[in-house]
């Protein structure tokens, strides 16, 4: 593979159009989270892995075998990329691009992105609520009728700003589903309502009860991401989030 | 003689500036260990914003027993917090078993970008995410 390319590599079959989920490293690792959770509800197989040298030079261990930190899961018609390592801000948009290219080519039925979006405050906000973005106008319009809020203006920055600006140049339809969140501690209660509102949007019924009751305990184990990602969050200004985009007259 | 730089040269110096300030700050945030085994603590994520009459700092102790929360303002610029731990944990918990080391409390100490009046700091905790919130002097 040559230099700075991305690979997306298979060892089993993901299906016919699938519906693609991303869950990558971002504020308060709401799409990991979720996506982590997701996988053990759902009973995920591992079918692939994303390889390049843009990526650090990480495996993660499971029982003593070294996996890729950036794998695809699958259940069903279900395929997930979640990354168990921060995604350098330089790779983001080589990566992003490899996954939406790849979700086209396997004519994936939709693309969800899963994350949140920072708030001030967060802590004192009991249940976070979720926001959409859509690739189409149309996505927007069906989403708002279905009673799910959209996220009306504001910017978005990192791998899923790129993917939703990138899918309708593929022909996908893709969807953003993020809570409003904590920027760097780890927020299980975020990832608990995108789940919420991603198994609304798909027909499918997500149990998160234990992710709410171990809500703890995963923000203990995930802070050393949390603490990796946020350099990577600095590095790609993410806390441009937090900014009023100008008003149009 | 004096000679005088051209704009462009002044702001692109600032800028440099600017960028190894905000690499060192990365640096800084990547590298440093938060799990200290010989002082059995862990350090919390933080964080500290300064508002036009106060500062506001956020310290995350997931598992903490928060009634056990200490604050201690060493000087005018730097606070001291302190929380035990619900139950003394070690790097098997966390399904770590090659490290060895014990943890009972989380501890910090927090440098202040102004100064502050400690004597009327109040404190809240919201689902172990404590809020501390100081008027500045």
């Amino acid at each position: 593979m040559p230099d700075g390319e991305v690979s997306i590599v298979e060892v089993k079959d993901v299906g016919e159009e699938p519906i693609v989920i991303a869950g990558l490293p971002d504020v308060g690792l709401v799409g990991l989270i979720a996506v982590f959770h997701l996988a053990s509800k759902t009973d995920m197989e591992e079918v692939g892995f994303v390889e390049s040298d843009l990526l650090p030079p990480i495996v993660v261990l499971y029982g003593g075998i070294p996996k890729p930190p950036f794998r695809i899961l699958r259940s069903g018609n279900l395929v997930v990329f979640v990354s168990e390592t921060a995604i350098p801000a330089s790779a983001i948009p080589k990566i992003s691009r490899a996954i939406v290219e790849w979700a086209s080519k396997k004519r994936a039925k939709l693309l969800v992105t899963l994350g949140g979006i920072p708030v001030e405050e967060r802590y004192k906000l009991e249940k976070p609520k979720v926001y959409a973005t859509a690739s189409s106008r149309e996505v927007v319009e069906n989403l708002k009728a279905r009673g799910v809020e959209i996220l009306d203006r504001g910017y978005l920055v990192g791998p899923y700003a790129l993917m939703m600006r990138l899918a309708p140049l593929y022909g996908l339809t893709a969807i953003g589903l993020l809570a409003q969140s904590f920027f760097n501690y780890p927020d299980p209660d975020a990832a608990a309502s995108v789940l919420e509102e991603l198994g609304k949007l798909i027909g499918l019924d997500i149990d998160i009860v234990e992710l709410r009751e171990k809500g703890e305990e995963i923000r203990l184990a995930a802070r050393d991401l949390m603490k990796r990602t946020e350099a990577e969050l600095v590095k790609m200004r993410k806390s441009q989030e937090y900014d009023i985009p100008p008003l149009h007259v | 003689m004096i000679r005088r730089r051209r704009l462009s040269d002044i702001l692109e110096e600032y800028i440099d500036r600017l960028e190894e300030i905000l690499e060192g700050y990365v640096y800084d945030v990547e590298e440093r260990n938060l799990w200290h085994p010989s002082s059995e603590a862990i350090e919390p994520l933080a964080n500290v914003h300064v508002e036009p009459r106060e500062v506001v700092i956020t310290v995350d102790i997931p598992c903490a027993d928060s009634e056990s929360t200490h604050v201690r303002f060493i000087d005018e610029n730097t606070v001291e917090i302190e929380a035990n731990l619900q139950h003394t944990l070690d790097f098997s918990y966390l399904r770590v078993m090659h490290r060895s080391g014990r943890f009972k409390k989380y501890h910090i100490r927090i440098d202040l970008p102004v100064s502050v009046d400690p004597s009327r700091a109040t404190i809240t905790c919201y689902r172990n995410i404590l809020e501390l919130r100081v008027p500045r002097k």
